[in-house]
């Protein structure tokens, strides 16, 4: 098991009245698994993605991860997990815009303190996997919408984590990047990659082994999913 | 991140906002630039007047005739008569003043000189022959006038360079007739040109035996010094008591706040004039301060701007896995960057130009601290904006717009 939340609740204080986000989660992640998390908006999807990603940390509940209790991690046991062991891809992409491919793709590894010789081997052979290669030098702001999340999945595997979360990654991008952009996740998944998916659209949420239902700030349903898309076969797959 | 990877970052931040960062910086080289300049130039006035009082020797002591001024409304004019020929002839007798290795007197007035149809308004000193070692000025064209000339206050006269190329031009000077008043006086020496020393011009003064300045000039009978100087630097101190006390006992005087005169060395000169140079230049220098604080508050407030401008960066920054830490020396690296960037080349133009106007030369010392205030003030103010951006919740600035 490589996530497990119990009974997972998050307040937001803001005032005079709280909001109860998330009122009581339990749930667990294994290694490899594809897991969408789906619900309207306002449900608390997005707030569950906050904890698992350790962007944020529970109000109550624990939080496990790869055997650890990072409930009660210090802020900065926490940047350092974020650094290492997950990746992001976000829905509006967040590269920095006046920075080049190659730098966004390298800044992760800055912050691992990998020295610059092999950053820029490591970040050339994702960019190149990810059919970047005559990008490199680009500045991020001259790319189209499907390069940049490209750009974004790069950035996220460069320090080789152990789980992706990718939060409406295709809500800004036409319907054939966003397939391309599911192929690519699906092509992690198979290498084995855990990947944790946010949106609220069936459609992406169909390439996912497994889909967890939220409503509420509560799990409304777990449900393993029975016949999948695959992007690489063009057809449902069991 | 690495040392190298931070520089990388702060300066393409800087350069991403150009004309930002230059009118940034430009707060605090100004400030730092005025800060080096009132100190240099305070050191350059200071070593200036301290220069002018080195001319006097550290083995001479002034005598000055009236009450040290103790404050604005004393007048050095009371007693300004007290020193005579009697007191001459007590300050020479080793009995008294054994260190004292020559005594000088001292008169001294301006006067308009002529010559055919030319006047010219000048300082009229008048000394023994001895001035010429005490002050290192040796008549560079005829001769000093001499003891048998002071004995016998003879109408002899040793000329500045400029009195003399004001009066004679080109001409030879040396033989000629001046007039002062209604002496005529015989011009025996030209003296070198030198420059101020001492306070004293004496490219612009002409130097006669003192009795003829008494007697036919200014018509009085006092000095207006009395130079002393001991045989050596060590026994100042001691020849100062054995002058003060000679002096009571000639003009009977038992309470010294009566004293009619004071003396002056070199040492207490200096002292002084150090004191002084040096709390004005602090005093301007604390103005100039005042810019910089100003130059701080700029930083701090663009790096305000900035922080609040690329929340989202610093959010994915921050989700990517920079540290708290991480941020904060990225800020702070900013602020230092951009004071220290131009603080650099700023004084090192100022030390140049600086260089060529003043005859001091500019202090690499200060130029160093120039850059420390500033790297500091870079810290200091860009600290605060830098925390700031550190403590930001990353999912509050990933969603800022």
């Amino acid at each position: 098991m490589l996530i497990e939340l119990q009974d997972v609740k998050k307040t937001f204080d803001e005032g005079e009245s709280a909001t109860h986000a998330l009122r009581g989660i339990s749930l667990s992640i294994n290694k490899g698994e594809f897991v969408a998390i789906m619900g309207a908006s306002g449900s608390g999807k997005s707030t569950l993605l906050h904890i698992l990603s350790f962007l944020s940390r529970p109000t109550s509940g624990r939080h496990f991860f790869d055997g650890k209790d990072v409930s009660n991690f210090s802020l900065m046991d926490l940047a350092n997990l974020r650094n290492k062991s997950v990746g992001f891809v976000f829905q509006s992409f967040n590269l920095l815009a006046r920075a080049t491919v190659l730098e966004n793709v390298e800044l992760p590894m800055l912050y691992a303190n990998i020295r610059p010789k092999e950053r820029r081997q490591r970040a050339l052979i994702v960019i190149e996997r990810l059919g970047l290669g005559h990008r490199t030098k680009h500045l991020s702001n001259q790319l189209s919408g499907g390069e940049k999340q490209r750009v974004a999945i790069a950035r996220a595997l460069v320090n080789q984590p152990e789980v992706i979360f990718a939060d409406e990654p295709t809500g800004n991008l036409d319907s054939s990047s966003g397939e391309q952009l599911m192929g690519v996740l699906e092509e992690l998944h198979g290498e084995g990659k855990t990947i944790v998916l946010i949106t609220h659209e069936t459609y992406t949420a169909a390439f996912a082994e497994r889909i967890i239902h939220i409503k509420d700030g509560l799990i409304e349903a777990d449900t393993v999913v029975e016949e999948r898309y695959s992007i690489k076969d063009h057809k449902f797959i069991k | 991140m690495g040392f190298f990877d931070l520089i990388k970052t702060s300066l393409a931040s800087l350069n991403a906002n150009r004309s930002r960062s230059v009118l940034t910086i430009l707060g605090i080289v100004i400030g730092v630039a005025a800060i080096m300049l009132v100190m240099s130039l305070g050191a350059g006035a200071q070593n200036l007047i301290l220069q002018q009082l080195q001319a006097i020797g550290s083995k001479t002591i002034a005598i000055i005739p009236g009450r040290e001024p103790k404050g604005p409304t004393d007048f050095l004019s009371a007693f300004s008569d007290s020193l005579k020929e009697s007191d001459l002839k007590q300050l020479k007798n080793p009995a008294n003043v054994p260190h004292a290795a020559r005594v000088i007197p001292m008169v001294f007035g301006s006067e308009v000189v002529s010559y055919k149809n030319d006047t010219y308004q000048t300082t009229i000193f008048g000394f023994t022959e001895h001035y010429a070692p005490l002050y290192d000025l040796y008549p560079r064209e005829g001769q000093n006038f001499t003891a048998d000339d002071v004995e016998s206050s003879s109408s002899v006269i040793v000329i500045g360079s400029k009195v003399k190329e004001e009066l004679f031009g080109n001409n030879e000077a040396v033989g000629e007739k001046l007039r002062i008043k209604d002496t005529t006086l015989r011009v025996v020496g030209v003296l070198p040109k030198k420059g101020g020393a001492s306070f004293i011009n004496f490219d612009n003064a002409i130097l006669i035996p003192y009795t003829t300045a008494q007697n036919y000039i200014f018509g009085i009978k006092y000095f207006n010094r009395i130079i002393v100087e001991t045989d050596e630097e060590i026994n100042v101190p001691v020849t100062e008591i054995d002058i003060i006390s000679t002096l009571r006992n000639a003009h009977n005087i038992t309470d010294p706040d009566k004293d009619d005169f004071f003396l002056e060395t070199q040492a207490g000169a200096m002292e002084t004039v150090s004191a002084i140079t040096s709390v004005m230049t602090l005093f301007v220098a604390a103005v100039a301060a005042i810019s910089l604080l100003v130059g701080g508050v700029g930083i701090m407030n663009i790096m305000l701007v900035s922080v609040t401008e690329r929340t989202r960066e610093i959010g994915l920054r921050k989700a990517v896995g920079a540290t708290d830490r991480d941020i904060t020396t990225l800020g702070g690296a900013l602020g230092i960057i951009i004071s220290t960037l131009l603080g650099l080349i700023i004084s090192v133009v100022l030390s140049k130009a600086l260089n060529a106007t003043w005859t001091y030369t500019f202090p690499v010392v200060a130029m160093i601290i120039g850059l420390f205030v500033a790297a500091g003030i870079g810290i200091i103010f860009g600290l605060y904006p830098a925390r700031r951006a550190a403590r930001l919740d990353p999912v509050e600035a990933l969603r800022y717009e």
